[in-house]
C-alpha cells in the first residue's frame, strides 16, 4: 500500500468533512445567479442570469464562449438532431415535433459594455451553419489571469416537445442544459466549448449556483441543490430558490402531478443526514419503494467504496410515461429514473437506472472528466460500478433481471455488448466520432466497463476497490484525463498496465484466447505413462491469463500465462491422460469475446446440452400445441 | 350448470387415444427439434467445460455466445423451426379431421379410424381453417382496440390512476375475443362434419351458435383454461423450482414435459366433447 494512498484514506476516514472542505474545496470559477419564470400555457421560460466568471488560466482573453444547448432543439438540421439520425427520429415523427430554442434578449458586462449586438454563433466541431448551440462574444477589455468579469444575460426559452433529455409533455416540464452556460477556458487560452452532440453534453467548471424559479402555485418543483427559500406570490405563483456550491450544472423540473416523497439517510463519514427527495409521477406508487431502496443502497455502497456523498440532498425525478424522453439522465444532485409498467418488476429497470444514474454523481459529478473527449471515464467507470453494485444488490435481495426464460446478471448484458463490438475507434475517442450510437454505447459503456472488470479480476477485488477510492479522492472536484487515470493506476499497482490501456482503451483490440488442441498418447504401460500435449493460442489481443490442465486421475496443473506470445505448447509425461484443458477456467477475463473455445474436454459428459435441448424442445412443443386443433 | 355438466361428462378413458393421436405427431416434431438443437449445441460447445456446467458464465452468456459464434447453425435451426411450425399447422388441420370425426360420431378411437377420418376430412377442415382466418384477424383487431380503449379510458378518467389495471383489463378483454374466435373455429369444424354443410354455411352457423350460447361458451372456455392452469400448477410443483429442474435427470425432465403436453391435448378433446354435447 503506497504512502500517498495511506495518507488519503486516513484523512478520508478521520476528517471526511475537512478533506472535502479544505483539501478539495472546489475553487469556484463560475458563480451563477439565475431567475426563471415558467409560463406553462405558452410553453416558455423567461430568465435572467448574472454570471461571475474568473479567469483561472495564465492567459488573458478577450472572447467568451457559451453553450446555448437549448438551440439543439431549434430545427432538424442542428448537430444534435442530425447525429441522432433517421433511425432515432424518422421523418414522420420529425414533422410532428414542436421545436424549441433559447434566445438571448440582453447581454452586457455588469455596469458596462453592451454585448447583445456582438453575439456570433460558432460550430467548432463540424462547421454546421445551422447549429446555434455555441455562441461567442468579443469583449472590448481583456480579462486578465486571475481577474473576474460579471455578466448580465437575459434569455427566453421556447420549450420543445420532449423526446430526448429536455422539454415538455403536456404539463410535465424538464429542464436540462437550459441556461446560457460559459465554456471552459483551457490553460493554453483556448476555449473548450463544444457543440451539443447526440452522445455528449457535459464538461464545465465547478461553481456556485443560486437559482430562483417562479411557477404557477399548483406546480411541484424539483431542482439541483437544496431548497433555501419558498415564497407564495400575490399573483398565485410561487417562487422557490435552490442553491448549491461545488457543482458544474443545474437542472430542474416542474409538474403539478408529482407526489413529493422525502426521506433521509445518515451515511458513514458524514456528520449530517442526506435528504432523498423523490418526485413520483401519478400511477407509479408501485415503484416508490424501489426508487428509495435503490438510491439508499447506492448512497451506502459508494460511501463505503469511495467517500460519502457530500451534498445535503439528492433529488430523483420519476418522469410520467409521456415524458420518458427525459428518463435515465444525470445532473448534479438530481437524477431522472424511469418506469415501464408491467415489465418493470422483471427487468428491474427502475433499480438499474436509479443505481446507474446515482453513481454518476461520482463519475461525472464529483470526478468531472471531459465527456466530449473521454466519455469512458464517466460512462465506462460508471458501468463498472453499476455491475459491482448490482452484483451486491442482487445477492442481497436474491433477485435477478428476469427475461422470462432466463435470469440475467447486469454484467452479462454488458459483456454481451462488449463481445459483439466491432472496434472501429479506440474507446477513448471523441463521442461524435463513433460510427453510430450502438458502437458508441458498446465501446464507451460496455467495453470500458468490462475491461475494468477484467482488470479487477486480474489485480483482485480489494486492490481495485482501494485504487478507485484513491483515484476518487485524488481527483475529487477536478477534471482528470485518461493519462491521469492510467498513471494513477500504474503507480498504485506498482506495475505498468500500458499493455492493457494501449489495447483496449487507447487502441482498437479485441480479445480471444483459446485452447487450440489437447491430446494424450499412451507411451508406456509399466508404469502407465502418457504424453500429454496442450496448445493454447491467442487468436486476438493479449491479456495475462490462467491456464489449467486437469488429468483423469484428478491431478491439476496451473500456469499464469503472462508472456506476450501468440501460442504456448505445454508437453508433459504423466501417469494419466488429460481430461480437461482450459484457458481462463474461471472466466475472469470477460473481455474474451468467445468463451466457447476456452476449454477442451477429452471425455466429458454433456448434461448441459441435453438439458438445454430438452427445455427448448418443450418450448417448441408448447408452441405447436397452440395451433388450433 | 349445463356447461359445467358438459365439461365434466367430457372426461373419460375414451379421450385417451384421440388425445394421443395429437400428442404423438407433436412428439414426432419435437424429436426432430431435439435432435437438431442437440447437434447444434454439441457442435458449438460439446467438448468444453460448458457442456458440463454452465454456472461460471450463466445461461444467458452461453446462449449469446452460441448465437454469435454459430450464427449459421442457429439460422438453420430457426428456419427449420419456422418451417416446422408451418408444416405442423397443416398436420394439425389433418389431425383435427380425425379427432373431430371420431368424437362427433362416437366412433372407436383407434388410430386406424383416426387416420382414415383425418384423410377423408382433410380438405373440409382446410377450408374451414381458411375461412376462420377472418375470425382470428377480427379477434386480433378487436383485442388491440380493447387495449388502446382501456388506455384511453385511463387518460380520460385521470392520469393519476395506475396504468397496470387498465392494461390487464384490456388484456382480459382481448383474451375473451380470442376465446370466442377459438370457439367459432371449433364449432365451424363440428357443423362442417356433423351436418355436411358447406364451409361457409358451417362458419355462419357457428357464429350464430356462439352468439346464442355466449354464457355456456364462456363457462366452458374458462373451465378449459382453468384445467390447463391446474396442469401448469402440478408441473410447477414437480419442476417449477429451478433447483429441482436442474437436479432432475434429463429422462425424467423429458417425461414430465411429455405428460404436460399430452394433457394439453387431452383437455382439448374434453373441450371438443363438451362442445359436441351442447350442440346435441
Amino acid at each position: 500500500m503506497s504512502k500517498r494512498y495511506l495518507v488519503f484514506v486516513l484523512a478520508a476516514v478521520l476528517f471526511p468533512s475537512r478533506l472535502f472542505l479544505q483539501e478539495n474545496e472546489p475553487m469556484p470559477v463560475v458563480q451563477y445567479r439565475i431567475n426563471a419564470r415558467l409560463l406553462p400555457d405558452a410553453g416558455r421560460v423567461v430568465g435572467s442570469e448574472t454570471l461571475i466568471w474568473r479567469n483561472s488560466t495564465p492567459v488573458a482573453v478577450d472572447e467568451l464562449r457559451f453553450h446555448l444547448y437549448y438551440n439543439a432543439f431549434r430545427n432538424a438540421q442542428s448537430t444534435f438532431m442530425t447525429e441522432l439520425g433517421e433511425r432515432w427520429l424518422p421523418s414522420t415523427r420529425l414533422r410532428e415535433l414542436h421545436f424549441g430554442e433559447i434566445r438571448i434578449t440582453a447581454m452586457r458586462v455588469a455596469g458596462g459594455e453592451e454585448l447583445t449586438g456582438k453575439i456570433v454563433y460558432l460550430a467548432p466541431d463540424d462547421g454546421n451553419g445551422e447549429d446555434r448551440s455555441v455562441m461567442a462574444v468579443r469583449l472590448a477589455r481583456r480579462v486578465d489571469p486571475g481577474a473576474s468579469i460579471s455578466l448580465e444575460i437575459g434569455f427566453t426559452l421556447q420549450v420543445p416537445q420532449i423526446f430526448a433529455r429536455t422539454g415538455r409533455a403536456k404539463e410535465y416540464f424538464f429542464f436540462g442544459q437550459w441556461f446560457p452556460k460559459i465554456g471552459v477556458l483551457q490553460p493554453d487560452g483556448t476555449w473548450h466549448c463544444h457543440q451539443f452532440h447526440a452522445h455528449s453534453e457535459f464538461f464545465s467548471d465547478y461553481g456556485d449556483y443560486q437559482v430562483s424559479l417562479t411557477v404557477p402555485g399548483r406546480f411541484v418543483v424539483g431542482a439541483s441543490g437544496s431548497l433555501v427559500k419558498r415564497n407564495i406570490d400575490a399573483d398565485g405563483t410561487k417562487t422557490v430558490v435552490f442553491s448549491q456550491k461545488g457543482i458544474h450544472d443545474f437542472a430542474w423540473t416542474a409538474y403539478p402531478l408529482f407526489q413529493r416523497v422525502v426521506e433521509s439517510i445518515r451515511l458513514k463519514g458524514n456528520n449530517r443526514k442526506t435528504e432523498i427527495i423523490l418526485l413520483l409521477s401519478p400511477g407509479h406508487k408501485s415503484v416508490r419503494e424501489c426508487y428509495l431502496r435503490s438510491v439508499k443502497f447506492a448512497l451506502t455502497f459508494l460511501a463505503d467504496r469511495l467517500f460519502p456523498y457530500p451534498y445535503p440532498a439528492i433529488t430523483i425525478v420519476d418522469p410520467p410515461s409521456d415524458g420518458m424522453g427525459s428518463a435515465g439522465m444525470e445532473y448534479p444532485t438530481l437524477i431522472t429514473g424511469g418506469f415501464f409498467p408491467l415489465f418493470s418488476k422483471g427487468l428491474k429497470f427502475t433499480e438499474l437506472v436509479t443505481i446507474h444514474e446515482f453513481s454518476h454523481q461520482y463519475w461525472y459529478g464529483m470526478i468531472g472528466n471531459d465527456e466530449f473527449r473521454e466519455a469512458w471515464l464517466d460512462e465506462g467507470v460508471n458501468t463498472f460500478f453499476e455491475m459491482e453494485m448490482l452484483d451486491v444488490y442482487f445477492r442481497s435481495t436474491g433477485e435477478r433481471i428476469n427475461l422470462g426464460f432466463v435470469d440475467v446478471m447486469d454484467w452479462e448484458f454488458q459483456r454481451l455488448q462488449s463481445a459483439g463490438l466491432l472496434p472501429l475507434n479506440p474507446v477513448n475517442s471523441y463521442s461524435w466520432k463513433f460510427v453510430d450510437s450502438r458502437n458508441y454505447s458498446a465501446s464507451v459503456y460496455a467495453r470500458a466497463g468490462i475491461f475494468l472488470r477484467s482488470l479487477k479480476n486480474y489485480v483482485g477485488t480489494r486492490r481495485m476497490t482501494e485504487f478507485f477510492r484513491f483515484y476518487g479522492l485524488k481527483y475529487r472536484f477536478q477534471h482528470p484525463r485518461t493519462e491521469d487515470f492510467i498513471r494513477t493506476f500504474n503507480e498504485f499497482m506498482h506495475e505498468d498496465f500500458g499493455w492493457a490501456f494501449d489495447q483496449f482503451i487507447n487502441g482498437e483490440a479485441n480479445l480471444d484466447q483459446a485452447v487450440y488442441s489437447a491430446k494424450s498418447v499412451k507411451i508406456s504401460n509399466r508404469p502407465e505413462t502418457y504424453r500429454n500435449e496442450v496448445i493454447f493460442v491467442r487468436r486476438e489481443g493479449f491479456f495475462p491469463v490462467d491456464l489449467l490442465i486437469r488429468l483423469k486421475n484428478g491431478r491439476e496443473m496451473r500456469y499464469l500465462w503472462k508472456e506476450r506470445e501468440r501460442w504456448k505448447k505445454i508437453v508433459s509425461f504423466d501417469p494419466a491422460p488429460i481430461r480437461l484443458a482450459a484457458v481462463d477456467p474461471e472466466f475472469k477475463v470477460l473481455l474474451d469475446r468467445n468463451l466457447l473455445n476456452n476449454s477442451r474436454t477429452l471425455d466429458g459428459g454433456q448434461p448441459v446440452i441435453q438439458r438445454l435441448s430438452a427445455v427448448l424442445t418443450f418450448f417448441f412443443q408448447n408452441l405447436l400445441g397452440f395451433l388450433p386443433l | 350448470m349445463k356447461g359445467i355438466r358438459a365439461f365434466i361428462r367430457g372426461f373419460g378413458i375414451r379421450n385417451v387415444k384421440p388425445a394421443a393421436f395429437g400428442w404423438i405427431f407433436n412428439l414426432a416434431f419435437a424429436l426432430i427439434a431435439f435432435y437438431s438443437v442437440e447437434k447444434l449445441l454439441s457442435y458449438a460447445f460439446g467438448e468444453t467445460l460448458l457442456a458440463e456446467s454452465v454456472t461460471p458464465i450463466g445461461l444467458f452468456t452461453l446462449v449469446s455466445d452460441v448465437v454469435r459464434h454459430c450464427a449459421d447453425g442457429v439460422w438453420v435451426i430457426a428456419s427449420l423451426g419456422f418451417f416446422s411450425v408451418g408444416l405442423f399447422l397443416i398436420v394439425t388441420i389433418f389431425l383435427s379431421g380425425g379427432v373431430y370425426a371420431v368424437l362427433i360420431f362416437d366412433e372407436k378411437g383407434s388410430f386406424r379410424n383416426l387416420i382414415s377420418s383425418a384423410v377423408e376430412n382433410f380438405f373440409k377442415m382446410a377450408v374451414v381453417f381458411l375461412i376462420n382466418i377472418v375470425t382470428w384477424l377480427a379477434a386480433g383487431f378487436l383485442s388491440l382496440l380493447a387495449l388502446f380503449g382501456f388506455l384511453k379510458l385511463r387518460s380520460v378518467l385521470s392520469p393519476r390512476l395506475p396504468l397496470e389495471p387498465f392494461i390487464w383489463m384490456g388484456a382480459g378483454l382481448a383474451m375473451v375475443f380470442l376465446l370466442y374466435a377459438s370457439a367459432v373455429h371449433d364449432f365451424s369444424k363440428i357443423f362442417r362434419l356433423r351436418e355436411e354443410k358447406s364451409g361457409m354455411a358451417s362458419f355462419a352457423k357457428a357464429i350464430r351458435f356462439v352468439s346464442a350460447h355466449k354464457l355456456v361458451v364462456a363457462v366452458l372456455s374458462l373451465l378449459y383454461l382453468a384445467s390447463g392452469g391446474v396442469i401448469l400448477l402440478v408441473y410447477g410443483l414437480l419442476l417449477g423450482s429451478r433447483e429441482l429442474a436442474a437436479a432432475a435427470p434429463v429422462a425424467i425432465l423429458f417425461a414430465v414435459y411429455e405428460i404436460v403436453i399430452y394433457f394439453r391435448y387431452y383437455l382439448k378433446t374434453v373441450l371438443i366433447r363438451a362442445w359436441i354435447d351442447i350442440v346435441s
